[in-house]
């Protein structure tokens, strides 16, 4: 009798166990991720999903509201202004950035000496913190001693010293090239990537035939690194249009709101020091806007993308 | 004969443009790196009226400042703290997650998948940033580095599908033979593909130590009441505009060194590994 219990007390052991082994382990070792998925992603999505629809400033109790906060997001005549600057930023940032980046790695994937060496300089900018270095580039942009307005004037350039982060369109212009600064190697990588892997036989049988670079370029390059220049302009469009860093560092939207874009007109409703924070509902209802026109965006540009095949 | 010389003196002539263009932007990249680097060693003075980089004498004395006087020693503490977590928890969940996906079969694994991809390019932007602070808060760990430290504790999927992919190429018969001889799933995975995957690890760890070393935002948001959790990025900005600082540029520059600095050294020692990370297939940070 004993024996025979201690036999089924052992089977049952033996089958944990094993079920364990076969079942148990594979959901525990997904476990910890998985955790971290629920609380970090999945519930401040759902936070947002809730809160759009009430009055919440975090003191008093959250209200229901119904659609009042998107009723006055479509009156509100700043968050207009930040999508358009949004759009405005982020297309002359693309229009520098991505031209760049293509020349950049088809330059950089012929047989240069020291093309390494460049490389490395221009992917640089992507490992250096845009908290960091805005620091510099604030002092280089100072109207007053910045070096860029001493250069500028002993070149001749200019004769007085512009304030660049105080006029709408030098503040503008600045973002723009503190952004492109910062990315660009990033995607010039990512394209040399399809470069490198462009069979060597193919451009020279090409040449063979009499075709000379430019030819080479736009009918063999192009087409060859076509598929994953689409991903990687969209994944550009996309982290474009949620710019923040550059912004928030350098002019924090100013002069007059001229540079203020989506993510940071959200982020004021949450965490600004001066009195828009708190509102955290109707920043949860910009936020879900944005996604939105974010996904537009990229709805109109899969779009243009197949009229153009 | 004509030919070829007028060939190479083409070539010669064209590779010339060529190395001018790159030349020219390579110093247009790194001009902002080289003026906080050499304007670090100027006296504040010096940096603001000068046009020059180099400076006319080399002065330590911004680097005592910052590491003495506003307390740098501690905020480089607090972000190694930081990225040597963020750095093994990536490698950690990245590899052990890859792992599982590529070698086992269970239910709700396609489900598990797809959701996780979808999530790369839905997230609730700036608005998510509250709600986790109030987690974190609630819990009481903005009051301590593990509130910055934890939220580096999850993979990204896409550093996942990079893994398995490199899994992929590691063949079957090492799980195999590790079963075989009595080792258990979870022991394989530590002993024998946890060592193999060391090429694809160290990329991780790369780009995971970069996120951390440079996040600034939600490090700024957290420490936000206890100033003396900050990381150095954070801790570097709220100079520009702390008072006792605000005139005195060239300290400021060389506490953004103290932060910018150990992360080039980084870049250069790993410099291949970094490209060749970006090249494998776009690992995020």
């Amino acid at each position: 009798m004993q024996t025979e219990l201690k036999k089924r007390e052992g089977k049952k052991r033996k089958s944990f166990a094993t079920w364990f082994e076969d079942t148990g382990v594979t959901y525990a070792m997904l476990l910890p991720n998985f955790i971290m998925f629920l609380v970090f992603t999945l519930y401040p999505m759902l936070w947002t999903m809730r809160f759009m629809f009430y009055k919440y400033d975090g003191i008093l109790l959250a209200k229901f509201i119904g659609l009042d906060n998107f009723i006055r997001a479509f009156q509100d005549v700043y968050w207009w202004n930040s999508v358009l600057n949004t759009l405005k930023i982020a297309g002359m940032k693309l229009v520098i950035e991505i031209p760049l980046a293509l020349i950049l790695a088809v330059i950089l994937n012929q047989k240069l000496r020291g093309r390494g060496l460049f490389r490395g300089v221009f992917f640089l900018p992507t490992v250096i913190s845009m908290a960091t270095i805005s620091l510099a580039f604030s002092f280089m942009f100072s109207p007053y001693n910045g070096i860029v307005n001493n250069l500028l004037k002993e070149l001749g350039i200019i004769s007085q010293n512009i304030s660049f982060l105080e006029k709408p369109t030098s503040a503008f212009f600045t973002v723009v090239i503190i952004s492109v600064w910062s990315v660009f190697g990033q995607n010039m990588l990512l394209i040399l990537s399809g470069l490198v892997n462009i069979p060597e036989e193919l451009n020279e049988s090409a040449a063979l035939d009499g075709a000379n670079k430019i030819q080479i370029f736009w009918h063999i390059t192009i087409p060859m690194i076509m598929p994953l220049f689409k991903v990687i302009l969209m994944l550009a469009i996309i982290g474009s249009l949620g710019i923040f860093d550059p912004v928030y560092l350098i002019t924090n939207g100013g002069p007059q709101r001229a540079t203020e874009v989506m993510a940071l007109n959200i982020y004021n409703y949450y965490f600004s020091t001066s009195g828009s924070a708190g509102q955290y509902g109707y920043g949860a209802a910009l936020s879900f806007l944005s996604s939105i026109i974010i996904c537009l965006v990229t709805i109109v540009y899969n779009w243009i993308q197949k009229k153009c095949e | 004969m004509k030919e070829t010389v007028s060939l190479k003196a083409k070539r010669f002539v064209g590779h010339g443009i060529l190395y001018i263009i790159l030349i020219l932007l390579s110093v247009i990249v790194l001009f902002p790196v080289l003026y906080s680097i050499l304007g670090s060693f100027k006296t504040t003075q010096e940096l603001m009226v000068s046009t020059s980089l180099i400076p006319k004498e080399f002065t330590l004395d911004n680097y005592l400042t910052a590491w003495n006087e506003i307390d740098y020693g501690r905020y480089t503490l607090n972000s190694l703290i930081c990225s040597g977590c963020a750095v093994l928890f990536a490698v950690v969940q990245t590899t052990m997650n890859a792992y599982v996906f590529s070698r086992r079969n269970f239910a709700g694994k396609k489900v598990l998948l797809t959701t996780y991809m979808a999530f790369l390019f839905i997230g609730a932007g700036p608005a998510g940033m509250f709600p986790v602070y109030n987690i974190l808060v609630k819990l009481g760990l903005n009051k301590s580095l593990l509130g910055l430290i934890i939220r580096y504790f999850g993979a990204g999927i896409s550093n996942i599908l990079l893994c398995m992919g490199y899994l992929n190429g590691i063949s079957k018969e090492y799980d195999e033979a590790a079963r075989i001889d009595g080792c258990s799933f979870f022991r394989t995975y530590v002993q024998i593909i946890l060592p193999l995957m060391a090429p694809i690890a160290g990329v991780i760890a790369l780009f995971a130590f970069r996120g951390a070393w440079n996040e600034y935002l939600m490090p700024m948001i957290i420490t936000t009441g206890s100033p003396h959790l900050q990381t150095l990025p954070v801790a570097t900005v709220a100079l520009k505009s702390g008072g006792q600082t605000a005139t005195m540029w060239s300290v400021m520059l060389a506490a953004a060194n103290i932060s910018m600095i150990p992360m080039i050294l980084v870049y250069i020692i790993c410099n291949k590994q970094f490209i060749n990370g970006i090249t494998a297939g776009g690992v995020k940070g």
